[in-house]
């Protein structure tokens, strides 16, 4: 990458480096695994952005580099061209500072996490690019569906999750009353 | 309790502002020098890196040089270059697929690349088989002749060795679809994680058929049934 490039890139990561952190909150547990994902992502963008021409916005190509990432992790298979370094120590600072944000979640957030965990790779990126604000048609060119596809699975995720949250937050409520 | 999606929109709208004002504490994070740090460690850590690449190569010369000073002997030169013909095979298939994993854009959208991912991990098991399974004859007789004969010794000079080879050939031979039969019947034994019980899964297919399960899974979904 060329000083110029490097430069424009580290700037739109400044700018876009919260994706990381809310992929790895959608697809990692474990606190070694996300310090792990998050440098594999952060790895993975700046191979790949040589390859970035402008024709999707940053934003939506960093959510498709990270979620791939994160996707490929889970599945193990991607990890195979993946080089497993010890982690950067400017990375580990922020990794450090950001450690609590994914644990402060309110109730609500923490039993939809329970119920995300259990669903597959796929639908989790629908859900986590939902919650996160983005449009049917901008979650579909993330994931590569049609947004009429993306609108048909959206509405049997928020019926499944609906019965789902209903029956997982019983029990803490009753414990209250 | 009634809690709507949207609700729970709202309420990771403000977790994820939590996280924005966090990370704007760090503005001096993710410099160049940081990233030419990665830059380095990744070079480093390549699977079939200079040291790999080093040995591959030393192979093939100490083979060219072998099969150069024995053309005149067609048993040994044949051993030979069985050797070599499946080193350079395993090689090439090795920095290839490498090439081609290193070369993938994860900047497609996520089910293109997933599936270009599955079809990748289907033609690795396929070459890992293909390697695993031809090596059975190529990595005693020939191996052994040929290490011999570097050595001066023509082991088809021995009393009995020709004999003893074609056995070891025909049991190299036998030991294949032995091995894919032993693998599909008692791979389920062997613990999960043991490094045995990934070439059994394999040698019997289960990597490949659960890839292509997948496959069909990111069809489905490309399609909204």
């Amino acid at each position: 990458m060329k000083p110029a490039e490097e430069a424009r890139f580290l700037g739109l990561m400044r700018q876009h480096r919260a994706i990381l952190y809310k992929v790895a909150y959608g697809y990692c547990r474990d606190r070694d695994e996300r310090q792990d994902l998050v440098q594999e992502m952060t790895i993975q963008l700046w191979r790949a952005f040589p390859r970035f021409d402008g024709r999707v916005a940053f934003s939506t190509w960093a959510f498709r580099v990270a979620m791939n990432t994160a996707i490929s992790h889970l599945r193990s298979e991607g990890r195979r061209g993946a080089v497993t370094v010890p982690l950067d120590e400017t990375l580990a600072a922020e990794l450090a500072r950001v450690e609590p944000w994914f644990e402060e979640e309110g109730d609500n957030l923490r039993v939809l996490r329970t119920l995300v965990d259990g669903m597959d790779e796929l639908n989790r990126a629908l859900l986590l690019l939902y919650l996160d604000g983005h449009s049917a048609a901008e979650i579909a060119e993330i994931v590569g569906i049609t947004a009429a596809n993306v609108t048909t699975r959206m509405n049997r995720i928020k019926n499944r999750l609906q019965g789902d949250f209903a029956r997982l937050a019983q029990p803490e409520e009753k414990e209250w009353t | 309790m009634d809690v709507t999606l949207e609700q729970l929109r709202s309420e990771w709208t403000r977790h994820a502002d939590r996280l924005n004002g966090r990370l704007s504490e760090g503005l001096e994070l993710m410099r160049e020098d940081a990233l030419r740090g990665h830059r380095e460690r990744v070079k480093r850590g390549t699977t079939f890196g200079p040291f790999a690449m080093a040995v591959w190569i030393a192979t093939l010369a100490l083979l060219g040089h072998f099969l150069a000073t024995h053309w005149h002997q067609p048993l040994l030169f044949a051993h030979g270059l069985v050797l070599d013909a499946w080193v350079i095979a395993a090689g090439v298939g090795q920095l290839r697929r490498e090439q081609v994993l290193r070369g993938l854009d994860y900047g497609l959208p996520v089910v293109a690349l997933q599936a270009r991912v599955e079809e990748l991990r289907i033609a690795r098991v396929r070459a890992f088989n293909r390697e695993f399974l031809t090596g059975q004859i190529v990595w005693w007789i020939p191996l052994l002749v040929v290490a011999f004969a570097g050595f001066g010794v023509d082991l088809y000079a021995v009393p009995g060795f020709a004999a003893f080879a074609a056995w070891n050939v025909a049991a190299g031979l036998a030991a294949i679809p032995l091995a894919i039969w032993l693998s599909r019947r008692y791979a389920e034994r062997l613990t999960r994680h043991s490094w045995v019980r990934q070439i059994a899964d394999s040698i019997a297919g289960r990597d490949i058929a659960e890839a292509r399960e997948y496959l069909a899974r990111l069809r489905r979904f490309e399609s909204a049934d």
